[in-house]
C-alpha cells in the first residue's frame, strides 16, 4: 500500500473513530479525560476518589446536556431568531 | 479484588449480561428496520447481507477481543475500556436525557424504514431474486449497528475477564430481535426504545466510572456491589434531569431538535 493511500486510510479510520465515539459533543472526551485524571490523582486518596469519580461524571453529563441545549450560532433557527450573534 | 477471586455470580456479571443484552437489543432492533426496508427489494440478498455482517462481526470481536484480554495488563486495559465505555455511556444518556425531556426528536424506527424503502426504489421484480443493493443495505446497517455492541461486548467482556458471557448475550439479543422480527413481520417501532437506551447509558456509564477507578488503583466499597451504587445514583441522576428538562420552559427552537443536534444525529 502506497504512503497516500495508508494516509488516506488512516484519516478515514480516524474520522469515523471521532464521529463514532465524539460526534458533535467534544465536551464528552475532556470529560472522560478528566475523569481518568481524576481516578489517577486520587488513587492515594481512596475515600475521597470513590466519591469524587461520580461527582465528576455527573458533572460533566450536566455540562454535555446543558451544552446541548444552548442555541448555537450555526443553528438555523438561532440564526433566524439573532442574526447569528452568539 | 471480587472479580479476579469469585469469576461467578457477582453483581457485575448480572450488570454485564444486562447492559450488553439491552445494548445488543437496541442496535438489533435499529438493524432490523433497515434489513426489512431492504427486504422489500430482495429478502435473499438482504439475509445474505445480514449473514455477511454477523460473521464480520463475529470475527471482529474475537480479533480485538482475545488480544486485548490476553496481551494488555489488566489495569491498563480496564482504564482504556472504561473510558471507551464512559465515551459510549455519556453519548448515550446525553441523548436519551434530551429525547426523554422532550428536547430532541426520538428516533422514528418508522420514518427510517419509510426513507430507506424510498431510497432502494421498486424492486420491480419478484422479491426473491439477488438484488445488490439490498444486500449493501443490510449488510452496511448490521455492521454499524454491531459494531458498537462488538465495542461494547469487548470491552466489558475482557475487562471483566467474562468475553465468552458478553458474546452470549449480544447473541441472545440478535437472536430475540430476529425471531421478534419474523414473528411480526415489521421493524419493531413499538419497542421502547428511548427506555432501553437510557437504562443501558446509565450501566454503560457506571461500568466506565467503575472499571476507570478500578483501573487506576481506586478500591471502590463493597467491590462489585459498589456498580449497584453507581447505577443508582446515575439512574436518579437521569431522571432528575429528564423530569427538569420536561417540566422546565423550552427556549424557541429547542424542542423535539435540540440546537447543538444535527439533522443527522436527529434520524439516528
Amino acid at each position: 500500500m502506497s504512503s497516500g493511500s495508508l494516509r488516506r486510510v488512516v484519516g478515514a479510520v480516524g474520522r469515523f473513530a471521532w464521529d463514532f465515539f465524539v460526534d458533535d459533543s467534544p465536551e464528552m472526551l475532556v470529560v472522560a479525560a478528566v475523569v481518568v485524571g481524576c481516578a489517577y490523582a486520587l488513587r492515594g486518596e481512596n475515600s475521597l476518589a470513590v466519591v469524587a469519580l461520580p461527582v465528576v461524571v455527573v458533572l460533566g453529563l450536566t455540562i454535555c446536556v446543558w451544552r446541548a441545549l444552548r442555541p448555537r450560532a450555526k443553528d438555523p433557527d438561532h440564526v433566524r431568531r439573532t442574526g447569528g450573534r452568539p | 479484588m471480587l472479580l479476579m477471586t469469585a469469576p461467578t455470580g457477582s453483581a457485575s456479571t448480572t450488570g454485564l449480561v444486562l447492559a450488553v443484552f439491552g445494548a445488543s437489543t437496541v442496535e438489533m432492533v435499529e438493524a432490523l428496520t433497515l434489513v426489512v426496508a431492504a427486504g422489500t427489494r430482495s429478502w435473499r440478498s438482504a439475509l445474505e447481507g445480514t449473514a455477511a455482517a454477523l460473521v464480520v462481526l463475529a470475527v471482529l470481536t474475537a480479533a480485538i477481543g482475545l488480544p486485548l484480554a490476553q496481551f494488555l495488563p489488566i489495569d491498563t486495559l480496564r482504564v482504556v475500556v472504561g473510558t471507551l465505555l464512559l465515551l459510549l455511556g455519556l453519548s448515550w444518556l446525553r441523548k436519551a436525557i434530551l429525547r426523554g425531556g422532550g428536547r430532541l426528536a426520538k428516533h422514528d424506527e418508522d420514518a427510517i424504514y419509510a426513507r430507506t424503502v424510498g431510497s432502494l426504489g421498486s424492486p420491480g421484480v419478484e422479491v426473491s431474486r439477488r438484488d445488490g443493493a439490498a444486500f449493501l443495505v443490510a449488510f452496511k446497517g448490521v455492521m454499524l449497528e454491531g459494531f458498537e455492541v462488538v465495542l461494547i461486548v469487548v470491552s466489558l467482556g475482557t475487562s471483566a475477564h467474562r468475553l465468552p458471557v458478553a458474546a452470549a448475550a449480544a447473541g441472545a439479543a440478535v437472536v430475540l430481535v430476529g425471531v421478534a422480527g419474523v414473528v411480526v413481520a415489521r421493524q419493531l417501532s413499538a419497542v421502547p426504545e428511548n427506555t432501553l437506551k437510557t437504562i443501558v447509558g446509565v450501566m454503560l456509564t457506571s461500568f466506565g466510572t467503575f472499571w476507570v477507578g478500578e483501573g487506576a488503583g481506586i478500591r471502590w466499597p463493597g467491590s462489585d456491589l459498589a456498580l449497584v451504587v453507581l447505577v443508582a445514583v446515575f439512574a436518579a441522576v437521569t431522571a432528575a434531569m429528564v423530569t427538569a428538562l420536561r417540566f422546565g420552559t423550552p427556549r424557541a427552537g429547542s424542542v423535539l431538535r435540540a440546537p447543538g443536534a444535527s439533522s443527522e444525529e436527529v434520524a439516528r
